[in-house]
């Protein structure tokens, strides 16, 4: 019963994405100028040129650092913060607001103070920094809120330590929380890092790339290195996945043992 | 004063659509961009209407809002770098080069001193506006001709336009800026430390033992509306020539026009309009130069002119 479910989504989803490629192949047909639109077929023989040269794993591997770095960060910053502000309700209130207002500003805000204040690398580190460190913390936060209160008297009635208290009580609880919030801080990472890629011109990185193929108007070019932009948030969506899936089954194993 | 014309050209508009429907002719869609194309074209501006034909001004500030409208169709002639011109040509956009206008702006500027040619540049950060334009190609390709490697043995710094650049060079954080006029004197009229260091027509002249100019910027028009209406063409270019011989001679109301019509200080045009090297030619006729420049650009980066040197069909011919 399962396999057959799994099996109907995967057809259901190559149906969509060959519905979308059609749609796609005759619209640039109609548009008739690649400039403009160029079909999925000029689009794919791009990419494989594309692969082909050196430098393209020298662009996907800057993007990718430049990614890890500003998301780890934001994670554990996110991470810690959360944990705080969500033990201690004073510090909730003093974190709650700071995290809507980051919450609530346009990325590209950031983007454009990143530009006037940083070079270089930090104008990226900070605009992921930004928009994925709130993503963490209120997860965490809602985490932290939603343990168990008879397991939370429990630590207090037996003095459980403070460290203890943290890796056996806290951080379990809030996994599936902080999981979640790494699958959206994750996805969004992408997105604001090409963008601000594309304005602030690091030597190398997708963005860069994009935004010279752009002023040359090889429009097959900007669609290319969309689609490795896709193909890398659709990896780390699924190795997220993965692993979170992972956990959850060990943790119900555990629980039957 | 203002206000009464604005209001008597939307009522004669009106009564022009609905009295003679169809018997005006469809306006000449221009564009061109605030700089030194937009400048070319103020006196244009100011009297847009040529043998009976109405010719509709757009100013844009950086190239590729402009790009968009003529890819679409929606443009009939636009002022555009003459790379540019070639990448759309080569991309079968359907338009053609009719005429030469802006004969290089570039210059290096910035406090220090001790910059007297290309070789001083060595370890410096340099900021240049617009990734991959002309101002980033041509001065990789004068770094090289001087035995400097643009990627090791200096720094660029980019920045989105040369409008942005300006405000940066003004606030003092561009130390060395690559520019173009008019924006070099907006820099210098703002800053009295700050002087021109190198001049990038002069140095073009003595690497390629020509005369220090080269086509910058140039005119397009859409191939299909310059066979339509090939008279509308005529007379554009006639009058854009007369319209920069004019700014020659009437600087001081060069600068008015400017300031009104493509966001330029008065003052800016005023002086550095000497600098600015317009001059009209029409295209065909300077066929050799553009091909010349187009292929030394072609040398820094392929993609700058569209992957391959433009053919003859490039150049309109009336």
């Amino acid at each position: 019963m399962k396999i057959s479910t799994t099996a109907r989504n995967l057809w259901l989803g190559t149906a969509a994405l060959a519905g979308v490629a059609i749609l796609w192949h005759i619209a640039a047909l109609r548009v008739g100028l690649p400039v403009i639109l160029p079909g999925p077929s000029a689009v794919f023989s791009r990419l494989a040129t594309m692969i082909c040269e050196p430098n393209f794993w020298c662009h996907v591997g800057a993007t990718l650092l430049r990614g890890l770095a500003g998301f780890l960060l934001s994670l554990a910053v996110g991470t810690a913060v959360g944990l705080v502000a969500g033990i201690f309700p004073t510090l909730e209130a003093l974190f709650r607001p700071l995290i809507v207002v980051l919450r609530s500003t346009p990325s590209m805000a950031f983007i454009v103070l990143a530009l006037i204040w940083f070079k270089g690398d930090w104008v990226t580190l900070f605009v992921i920094f930004l928009v994925v460190f709130p993503i963490i913390a209120q997860n965490v936060i809602e985490g932290v809120r939603n343990i168990d209160r008879e397991l939370l008297e429990m630590v207090t009635v037996f003095h459980v330590g403070k460290l203890r208290r943290l890796t056996v009580l806290y951080l379990p609880s809030v996994a599936s929380y902080l999981a979640a919030g790494i699958a959206a801080g994750l996805g969004i990472t992408w997105k604001v890092l090409i963008a601000a890629e594309v304005f602030a011109y690091p030597r190398t990185g997708i963005g860069t790339q994009m935004d010279t193929a752009r002023v040359y108007l090889e429009t097959d070019k900007v669609f290319a290195w969309s689609l490795v932009v896709i193909a890398i948030g659709l990896c780390f969506d699924y190795a997220v996945r993965a692993v979170s899936r992972k956990q959850e089954e060990t943790r119900k194993g555990n629980r039957h043992v | 004063m203002r206000r009464i014309m604005i209001w008597a050209m939307i009522v004669g508009m009106l009564l022009a659509g609905s009295l003679s429907m169809g018997a005006e002719p469809a306006p000449v869609r221009v564009l061109a961009l605030s700089g030194n194309t937009g400048l070319a074209m103020v006196r244009m501006m100011d009297q847009p209407v040529i043998d009976g034909v109405n010719y509709q001004f757009q100013v844009y500030k950086s190239p590729d809002q402009l790009i968009g409208k003529l890819v679409t169709g929606e443009a009939d002639i636009a002022a555009l770098p003459s790379n540019t011109a070639a990448i759309l040509y080569n991309r079968g956009t359907g338009i053609q080069i009719s005429s030469i206008i802006g004969w290089g702006v570039l210059y290096v500027t910035g406090q220090d001193r001790n910059i007297k040619k290309w070789t001083d540049l060595k370890g410096k950060e340099v900021f240049i506006g617009g990734k991959g334009a002309v101002p980033d190609l041509l001065f990789q390709y004068l770094c090289q001709k001087n035995g400097l490697r643009p990627d090791a043995d200096l720094h660029i710094t980019y920045v989105a336009s040369p409008a942005e650049l300006a405000h940066l060079v003004i606030a003092g954080k561009a130390p060395l800026a690559v520019i173009p006029e008019p924006w070099v004197t907006e820099v210098l009229e703002h800053s009295s430390q700050i002087q021109v260091l190198l001049d990038f027509q002069k140095e073009w002249g003595r690497i390629e033992k020509t005369q220090p100019l080269y086509p910058q910027t140039c005119v397009v028009v859409r191939k299909q509306f310059a066979k339509e209406y090939p008279e509308r063409v005529q007379a554009f270019s006639r009058e854009l020539a007369k319209s920069i011989s004019w700014l020659e001679q009437n600087r001081e109301k060069g600068g008015v026009l400017a300031e009104k019509y493509v966001s330029l200080s008065r003052v800016s045009v005023e002086k550095g309009l000497v600098r600015c090297n317009l001059k009209y030619s029409d295209a065909y006729t300077v066929r050799n130069e553009v091909q010349m420049f187009l292929s030394r650009l072609y040398e820094v980066m392929p993609q700058a002119v569209g992957g391959k040197l433009p053919d003859e069909n490039f150049y309109y011919r009336p």
